[in-house]
């Protein structure tokens, strides 16, 4: 007998084959959190949160901190996905931006009991150094990219790891680095140049 | 040019607060600045991937549990934006008021919240950031029934609804069930809108009596005649079947057997409507039925029951 078949709603919406790089795919969930799909943000979070939280800890170093500061990170990506920009840079850009700002503020806020010069004279160069950057490291497999990092100075890497790693406002890395602020500024965009060049960056 | 020394500076967040805003205020006008901005960023996103490290398991529930009461700021206007984030990909900004969502997208997400934090008629919804306006806001998408507070007797009954609903889908707790209307079946959207905003709208614990293992709710609407069916928890259909909804008058035998034949489905992913005329309904069943199916349903098949 012909008893109508249910005219259901329809099939939930799925990604356009299109979506064929992760860039695509990032881009693709952000305009769908946008729309209020919380199934699109929890694949979101899925794809990116150990690179968010990795670099949140990095900076912040306190497991506690970084756990708070990351979820703080995602609730603004969620509120933000409908203010992202596909053309002002990648969805990946655009969340390490939001979470490295909220890391450092966090960093600052926490050690502002402390003077920070202490903090950092109590460790040594090297620890400060070899945390990030042997990390930084061991993930690259290629020649080529490793030698473009090592071609960047010591005070280039000096720098950036200070400023980027540590939270430091230039100012300070100038005073930690005993440099004049200029030299500091130009090496951390030296730095910076180096290593976009030794990974290949385009944006 | 004075400035575009800083930018370096800029990208690794190494500026003071108010170094940060003059140089945004120079990306407005410098291309170049921009342009290394928006390279660097690249750069320290790829740096991130590599010191990547998964965050505590707990954090994820977390997560989705906070995003779930609130919703997306809506898009910046053309002058915002460009005072905002002109060079800069985003500017962090501290948490502002939540807005209910203006309808600038076509898909309508309806939330039940699986189990409400608070029952009584007088307690605003923080819930969901819509403050206090007008439920039936036809401006928004986003309808969300812990809005519809009641103060008339059996409205929404929120002890069944919220043992009944559940969560579909989402385990975590304190997230929230979905209906999900296919987003281009412009149809299905609104009626399904008219039905959430109907006076009358009821939502009706679907359930076993005879052991089965289902779970599920009906949204019915009498005013409206219509009736939607939302499935939790179902069994697989075995092949050659299909489910098969039954308008009856009552639970008596009587009315069994004189039960009105109504659609048949097999995927429970998505709500099910009822078509014709449900507004006399005393019960709603389910039954399995063969694939095509039958047009008389007995007590052997049926499933389990609402009652209206």
């Amino acid at each position: 007998m012909n008893v109508p078949h249910s005219e259901s709603p329809g099939p939930r919406p799925t990604l356009p084959p299109a979506a064929a790089t992760e860039a695509e795919l990032l881009a693709e969930l952000v305009s769908r959190s946008a729309r209020g799909h919380d199934d699109a943000f929890a694949k979101l979070y899925d794809k990116t949160s150990s690179r968010v939280h990795g670099m949140v800890l990095r900076v912040v170093r306190s497991p506690d901190h970084a756990a708070e500061v990351t979820q703080e990170v995602f609730v603004e990506i969620w509120q933000q996905s409908a203010r992202y920009d596909p053309s002002k840079g990648s969805v990946l850009a655009w969340m390490i931006t939001m979470a490295h700002r909220r890391a450092v503020d966090r960093v600052r806020s926490v050690s502002r009991s402390v003077s920070r010069d202490e903090t950092y004279a109590s460790r040594t160069h090297e620890a400060v150094r070899d945390e990030a950057w042997e990390a930084v490291e061991n993930k690259l497999d290629v020649e080529r990219v490793r030698k473009g990092l090592k071609s960047l100075t010591e005070i280039q890497r000096e720098a950036i790891n200070l400023a980027y790693f540590g939270g430091y406002t230039h100012t300070e890395v100038a005073k930690l680095l005993k440099l004049p602020l200029g030299t500091v500024k130009t090496r951390i965009r030296d730095g910076l140049i180096g290593l976009r060049d030794a990974m290949g960056v385009e944006a | 040019m004075v400035g575009c020394d800083q930018v370096g500076a800029y990208v690794v967040d190494a500026l003071t607060d108010d170094e940060r805003a003059r140089f945004a205020t120079h990306l407005v006008g410098c291309d170049s600045c921009r342009h290394e901005v928006r390279e660097f960023s690249e750069t320290t996103a790829a740096l991130a991937a590599m010191v990547a490290t998964p965050p505590p398991p707990a954090l994820r529930a977390q997560v989705l549990a906070q995003v779930a009461q609130i919703r997306p700021l809506p898009p910046l206007d053309a002058t915002a934006e460009s005072m905002h984030s002109m060079g800069s990909l985003a500017v962090a900004t501290p948490a502002t008021p939540v807005t209910p969502i203006r309808s600038y997208e076509s898909d309508v997400i309806i939330r039940i919240p699986s189990a409400p934090r608070h029952q009584s008629p007088q307690s605003p919804n923080q819930l969901t950031g819509f403050g206090g306006s007008d439920p039936s806001d036809e401006s928004s998408n986003v309808v969300d029934l812990d809005q519809r507070r009641t103060g008339r007797r059996g409205f929404l009954r929120w002890g069944v609804a919220a043992a009944a609903v559940g969560v579909v889908g989402l385990g975590a707790a304190g997230t929230v069930s979905g209906w999900r209307a296919a987003s281009n079946r412009g149809e299905a959207m609104t009626a399904q809108k008219e039905l959430l905003s109907a006076p009358d709208a009821e939502l009706v614990a679907f359930s076993s009596s005879s052991g089965n293992d289902v779970k599920g709710s009906y949204l019915v609407s009498r005013q409206q005649n219509r009736a939607m069916f939302v499935a939790e928890r179902m069994p697989t259909l075995p092949k050659g079947k299909v489910f098969q909804q039954w308008t009856l008058v009552d639970a008596s035998a009587d009315a069994v057997a004189n039960a009105t034949a109504n659609v048949t489905f097999d995927s429970i992913a998505d709500a099910v409507w009822l078509t014709g005329d449900i507004a006399q309904a005393g019960v709603l069943a389910i039954s399995i039925e063969n694939t095509g199916g039958a047009k008389k349903v007995n007590t052997k098949t049926i499933l389990g029951t609402a009652k209206l």
